[in-house]
């Protein structure tokens, strides 16, 4: 994925959609509601666009 | 705290868990399932926490794990990693794994050495040190003052529990009010609470079952022995008995691709 195409990605990511598509199961939707306070899109974003430049760091 | 029991016998390891995460006035939290497989690996992971940790934990690994390379990761790795996953998810979002302790019990099986438990905890406090493990051949969470070591030992006997209703009495005691007293705020109400799962790896692979089931309700105290058998009103969306880890990986980062191609339309 390009760099462009994940800020894209997560700039607009519907935040009621990870509820909605993810959070179909009790766990899930407490995940996604995690997620959401969280502000995953934001941090998705920056750890996608190291992982074009370094290994991963698991 | 919650009820995690793990036994590794030669040919299996188990976990049994309840679904109950509560608030510190002892209402429950959420009822939602406490077992994070890793199902290519053979390792089930289940925890008690001071908190919540498995959404952190979870955003964690969305975050940061790509689902392949969880996917094709030897269960030694995982075992190494795992702690080190824990450890920067407390860093990330600012926990203290001194005062928001949580400790981990992983139920595993391999070809070459069977069963095998290992435990640890985020705790400088606990004997082994934070974050290093130990093995367990048996863990009893919470624990039950009256069985003996020689009770607990018993358990790894192969042939014990062949039938999930030979762990109900230690379950069924576990759930008794006294065991629960004392538990830190509310903590007299804090105790098992929604379903009894019990997870187990073998050579043939990865079984769950619900061997109970409650009538725990969100906002409510914790039933305890409340258990009302055929008479339980069943939720009406449940989770599966456990969390499969790559699925969950695999499902966020769909989404994420989901959302990002619609926008480019």
């Amino acid at each position: 994925m390009a760099e462009g195409a994940i800020e894209v990605a997560s700039e607009f990511l519907p935040l009621g959609v990870i509820v909605s598509r993810y959070g179909t199961t009790p766990v899930k939707r407490w995940i996604a509601e995690y997620l959401i306070k969280e502000g995953l899109s934001e941090q998705a974003a920056t750890h996608a666009q190291d992982d074009l430049d370094l290994e991963p760091a698991i | 705290m919650s009820l995690v029991n793990l036994a590794a016998q030669p040919d299996r390891a188990f976990l049994i868990t309840d679904s109950g995460y509560f608030n510190p006035d002892g209402t429950i939290r959420e009822l939602a399932t406490k077992v994070l497989l890793f199902r290519e690996q053979r390792v089930a992971v289940s925890w008690t926490s001071k908190g919540f940790i498995l959404p952190q934990l979870a955003a964690y690994l969305v975050q940061d794990v790509e689902p392949n390379r969880l996917r094709a990761m030897k269960q030694d790795d995982l075992i190494y990693l795992f702690p080190i996953w824990v450890q920067r998810a407390y860093e990330r979002f600012g926990r203290n794994p001194d005062q928001d302790w949580s400790r981990f019990s992983l139920a595993l099986w391999s070809q070459k050495m069977g069963g095998r438990g290992l435990t640890f905890s985020t705790s400088s406090a606990s004997k082994a040190g934070a974050w290093v493990y130990q093995p367990a051949a048996v863990m009893l969470m919470p624990l039950i003052p009256e069985w003996s070591r020689d009770d607990l030992l018993r358990l790894t006997d192969p042939l014990q529990f062949r039938e999930p209703e030979q762990m109900m009495p230690i379950i069924e005691r576990q759930c008794a009010p006294d065991i629960w007293k004392g538990n830190g705020p509310g903590g007299d109400h804090i105790g098992v609470a929604g379903r009894i799962v019990l997870t187990c790896l073998s050579a043939s692979g990865v079984t769950s079952e619900v061997l109970r089931e409650s009538s725990d309700r969100i906002g409510t105290l914790a039933s305890g022995l409340g258990v009302v058998g055929n008479e339980i009103s069943v939720p009406a969306t449940q989770d599966p008995p456990v969390l499969d880890a790559v699925e969950m990986l695999e499902e966020a980062a769909a989404l994420f691709e989901h959302c990002g191609g619609a926008q480019h339309e």
